[in-house]
C-alpha cells in the first residue's frame, strides 16, 4: 500500500447482516456516506474508527454503473462491520485515506453469479479509467474462500477449493474462477448462504 | 411458518442493544410476541438448533444463539445440537467452535 501510494480506497465486501436483512437485500450497493463507523459488532475486539467516504467518486460509480446497466443500490448511511474494518486497520492506518465501501451480496441466497461479480469489477475499472480526477485508487476485496460460520461443518476447511481459488486469483485466471465458482460449488465448500 | 421471523429475532438480538437487553431479561416473552408456529416457538425456546437448522434458519443467525447464550445454547453444545438431525459426516471430527468475544453490557 505504501509503495502504491493511493489517494482513495474502494473496498468490495459482503455485508454480514449488519446493514441489510431479508427485509431488503441489495445485490450490489454503493456507499454514498460522507463518513461511517466501525466495527459495528459488539463482539469484534478491535479499535473503533470513523472512516471518511468520497462522495463525488461514490456518486460517480453509481451513475456510471446505472448507465452501464448495473442496477446498483445506494446507501447514504451505513454501518461498517468487521470484514470492512479489519483490512482497513492494517492497510489504512489511522483511516487516513477515504474509503468507498461497495457491497456484494454474499450471504442471502440467491447471490449474484461469479460472472456478474467479475463484470462489476470490470465496470469499476472502466469507471476509474474515465474518471476525470487524478487520484490514485486502490481496490481492496475483503472476504473468505469458504467457512461454515454457524454451520455444522465449522472447523472443517475445503482445502482443495481454497487452493484452487488462490491459484486462479494469483495467476489472474478470472475466467476459470468465474466458471468454477458456482453457487453449488461454494455451498459444497460450506459457504453460509441461508436457504 | 416463518424463517423470516426466526431470522429476525436473532438479527435484532445482534444488532439492536435494547432488543438484546430485553432478550436477556425476558426471552420467552419476546419470542412469544412474534407470529411463529408452535413448532418454531418450541424449537427456539428449547434452543433446538438442529430443528431450526433443518427449518432453514440462516447459520449466521443460529450462531448468535451460541454467541449470546440464548435458550441454553453455548459454544460447547452448539455443534452437537446443530448436527442432531444430520447423518454422520466424517468432517464432523474436525469441528470446532471458535471463542466468541462478547463484552459485558
Amino acid at each position: 500500500m505504501e509503495r502504491a501510494s493511493p489517494d482513495v480506497i474502494i473496498e468490495l465486501d459482503s455485508d454480514h447482516f449488519d446493514n441489510f436483512f431479508y427485509d431488503n437485500v441489495p445485490a450490489f450497493c454503493v456507499s454514498l456516506a460522507e463518513e461511517a463507523e466501525g466495527p459495528q459488532e459488539i463482539w469484534c475486539p478491535m479499535p473503533h474508527y470513523v472512516v471518511k467516504g468520497h462522495v463525488p467518486m461514490a456518486r460517480g460509480v453509481l451513475s456510471y454503473g446505472i448507465d452501464a446497466h448495473f442496477d446498483l443500490a445506494a446507501a447514504e448511511e451505513l454501518r461498517l462491520d468487521h470484514s470492512v474494518m479489519v483490512p482497513l486497520h492494517y492497510l489504512n492506518p489511522g483511516m487516513a485515506l477515504p474509503v468507498i465501501p461497495l457491497y456484494v451480496n454474499g450471504f442471502a441466497a440467491p447471490t449474484p453469479t461469479a460472472e456478474r461479480c467479475f463484470a462489476l469489477g470490470r465496470m469499476v475499472r472502466d469507471f476509474l479509467d474515465q474518471w476525470p480526477g487524478d487520484e490514485r485508487v486502490a481496490l481492496i476485496a475483503s472476504g473468505c474462500f469458504a467457512m461454515d460460520v454457524g454451520g455444522p461443518l465449522r472447523g472443517w476447511t475445503d482445502e482443495e477449493w481454497v487452493e484452487a481459488v488462490s491459484g486462479w486469483i494469483l495467476s489472474g485466471q478470472h475466467r476459470e474462477l468465474s466458471t468454477h465458482a458456482t453457487a453449488e460449488r461454494m455451498a459444497a465448500a460450506a459457504t453460509p448462504y441461508g436457504t | 411458518m416463518s424463517n423470516y421471523l426466526l431470522n429476525k429475532i436473532l438479527y435484532m438480538t445482534d444488532n439492536d442493544a435494547d432488543f438484546r437487553k430485553r432478550m436477556k431479561e425476558e426471552p420467552a416473552e419476546i419470542v412469544q410476541s412474534f407470529k411463529l408456529s408452535g413448532e418454531e416457538m418450541e424449537a427456539m425456546l428449547t434452543g433446538d438448533v438442529g430443528a431450526l437448522y433443518e427449518m432453514g434458519v440462516h447459520t449466521f443467525f443460529l450462531n448468535h444463539m451460541a454467541r449470546y447464550e440464548l435458550f441454553g445454547v453455548n459454544r460447547d453444545n452448539y455443534l452437537e445440537r446443530i448436527r442432531s438431525r444430520m447423518e454422520y459426516d466424517q468432517r464432523f471430527e474436525q469441528g470446532n467452535m471458535p471463542v466468541q468475544f462478547v463484552p459485558k453490557e
